[in-house]
């Protein structure tokens, strides 16, 4: 029936879903291709057929529409554009698509710009804007042994301030992908797409006991501010007090602003269950060191 | 037939909830977002006490987009505050209208309900001088084509939209509810001569029947349809609370006098048609004026047809609206002038363009 209503609409080909959590999509494609490359980046499991029995969080539809030469494809939420992509680059400008639903729409969770890993049940937020490392960063402390939870987007639980995995594909850039395979030869990265706006951007795959627990929630015990600096000498972990790490959270929050005293509240229970440092390194085996003895 | 599900929503939600399917919730979620109506469904299933019966998930993207429209609210009151001093000293009736007068009188169509500027409707010979002062308030107009502003100058009810160069605030200072280029003269005078002051503020909000009047003469006598749904909504609610205020009779006496009449009635043939609205059928026979059928058809058409009936009824629409909205020697020469003046501009940026190698 689903498929039906669909095809009917828009002529739709292919359907599937991606059964993530907390958030679900429902995906309206014409492209094969993308079936295909999502069916590399989650485990089969969560790449099915539409249950008419479930309801999906978002939907997305990527259509193949004339509009100029060169950019076919139309990544939307129903009427609402979201951007257009050639065919080589509709991998990546599909996952920002999910995650411009999730940040656009979800206000559910406190959600701040992120990454957080998992240890005994407690949970290392890294928030950074973007060029800081925070990904690569991520990425290696997963290959390490931590459990993803989101090399993105965190979580916070409105009510009991858990912080709530969000678990897909690693997003790494340009020279962080290089790096990344060098360090570890075995970590699966796919999916590279060059000359998007991001520059190169390919899909680190989560271990398999990140997707395995990828319903499991953990308590925020460490906030760390992450930042590469290739000029660093000596790697420097320096505590900063709550009020400042309660300020930089809140203004690396998609949903802060939104959520008024409840993501104040949220966020000050948070940094209250918290110990907050600043990163500075240059050399990631030092970071990762560091990192593991504080943790 | 894309809205069906909402429209089905806000005709009976006690019936949807009990039936609709997982599917039917996926895409009603959808369209909800489309429309930025979830947060509206979530107040109506909250003021109905059916919050409980819905699934988790509906009840938690609810529950998001709620918080969304307190945050909005929030802003309107901290924006209001901030011009409170401006439109203290202008020595003249200053009437928030639409989304603004819903939410500063708290009404029902207010709860969650979503909103891009704020309107405000002031006298004609001051809007000038108010434009002029929001100028010092870090409000401009964005860079515009010279035939757009005298567009805007001539014909319009309204300044060109005015953003807050820093918050991003949109504030529509409108002189009347309904284009000067048209050759229907509505007479907006009763909106100041009614309006009530709201306690400790220097704005006024119109009377209900009022806001009911202005949002029929949006839909019914312009072209615009992109927020259909929401427009049919509010004018369903906004009539609830017209008649809940005992203002139905006045309603009818008041669309005479500002000559506006086909617009009410037909709104209410539509809202008696499509939610079987009571006041409605109230105004219905207590007016000698027959409803224009095909127009209020159009309407449903454009609502609940599917495919090329739908289509048919917006291209009709929209030549409607435009012959309603501009006597026809304006239009011709909008529509040949309109053309013209984009392809210049173009062909003056090519030229630039060459000349700058």
């Amino acid at each position: 029936m689903l498929h039906q209503s669909l095809r009917y609409k828009s002529l739709i080909l292919t359907d599937f879903v991606i059964n993530t959590v907390p958030f679900s999509v429902l995906v309206s494609s014409r492209s094969q291709a993308l079936h295909t490359a999502v069916s590399q980046l989650y485990p089969p499991q969560l790449v099915l057929a539409p249950e008419p029995e479930k309801i999906y969080d978002f939907c997305l539809t990527v259509e193949r529409k004339w509009a100029g030469w060169g950019r076919p494809y139309h990544v939307s939420a129903g009427q609402q554009h979201f951007r257009m992509t050639d065919s080589a680059q509709v991998v990546p400008v599909f996952e920002w698509g999910f995650n411009w639903c999730i940040a656009s729409y979800q206000h559910q969770y406190l959600a701040i710009h992120a990454a957080v890993l998992e240890r005994h049940g407690k949970a290392l937020i890294m928030p950074a804007p973007p060029g800081s490392g925070k990904s690569t960063l991520c990425a290696a402390m997963m290959l390490e042994g931590w459990r993803l939870l989101s090399d993105e987007m965190c979580l916070v639980d409105l009510t009991d301030g858990s912080i709530v995995p969000c678990v897909r594909p690693v997003s790494l850039k340009n020279q962080s992908l290089k790096l990344v395979q060098s360090w570890y030869p075995s970590a699966q990265i796919r999916q590279i797409t060059t000359g998007t706006t991001k520059g190169t951007v390919g899909y680190l795959l989560p271990l398999a006991d990140s997707w395995q627990a990828r319903g499991q929630t953990a308590t925020a015990a460490w906030v760390v501010f992450p930042q590469y600096n290739v000029n660093q000498t000596q790697l420097q972990l320096s505590p900063i007090s709550k009020a400042d790490a309660f300020m930089h959270l809140a203004n690396n929050s998609f949903n802060y602003a939104v959520l008024a005293e409840h993501g104040f509240n949220s966020l000050g229970r948070l940094t209250q269950q918290i110990q907050a440092y600043r990163l500075e390194y240059a050399d990631i085996k030092q970071a990762l060191s560091e990192l593991s003895q504080l943790c | 037939m894309l809205n069906q599900l909402l429209l089905d929503f806000f005709i009976a939600p006690r019936k949807f909830i009990q039936s609709a399917t997982p599917q039917q919730w996926t895409n009603f979620l959808q369209q909800a977002r489309e429309h930025g109506l979830t947060a509206r469904c979530y107040y109506v299933l909250q003021n109905l006490s059916l919050l409980q019966q819905v699934p988790l998930q509906v009840r938690q993207h609810g529950k998001s987009a709620a918080y969304y429209a307190e945050k909005q609210q929030h802003s309107l009151y901290f924006e209001l505050q901030q011009l409170e001093s401006l439109f203290a000293n202008v020595d003249c009736p200053c009437l928030l209208l639409k989304g603004s007068a819903y939410r500063a009188l708290a009404l029902p169509v207010s709860f969650g309900r979503l909103f891009a500027d704020i309107d405000i409707l002031v006298p004609l010979d001051r809007i000038k001088l108010i434009r002029d002062k929001l100028f010092f308030f870090g409000f401009a107009e964005a860079a515009m084509s010279d035939y757009d502003r005298h567009y805007y100058q001539r014909w319009s009810h309204q300044n060109p939209p005015l953003r807050h160069y820093q918050r991003g605030t949109v504030i529509d200072l409108h002189h009347h509810i309904y284009p000067t280029a048209s050759a229907k003269k509505i007479d907006i005078s009763p909106l100041f001569q009614h309006a009530e002051r709201l306690a400790g503020s220097a704005f006024s909000v119109p009377k209900a029947a009022h806001l009911f009047i202005h949002a029929a003469v949006h839909l019914f006598y312009q072209e615009e349809t992109h927020k259909l749904i929401k427009d049919i909504i509010d004018l369903n609610d906004l009539l609830l609370e017209t008649e809940r205020q005992q203002q139905l009779d006045w309603l009818l006496q008041q669309a005479d006098i500002m000559a506006v009449q086909s617009a009410v009635i037909n709104a209410c043939w539509v809202l008696a048609q499509v939610f079987n609205n009571s006041a409605a059928r109230r105004q219905l026979s207590a007016t000698a004026l027959p409803p224009q059928r095909w127009v209020g058809r159009l309407v449903i058409l454009m609502l609940q047809g599917s495919g090329f009936s739908a289509w048919g009824a917006r291209q009709l629409w929209f030549i409607r609206g435009h012959g309603l909205k501009m006597r026809w020697q304006i239009l011709l020469y909008h529509t040949l002038a309109k053309p013209t003046a984009s392809s210049r501009g173009w062909l003056r940026r090519i030229y630039a363009a060459i000349k700058r190698g």
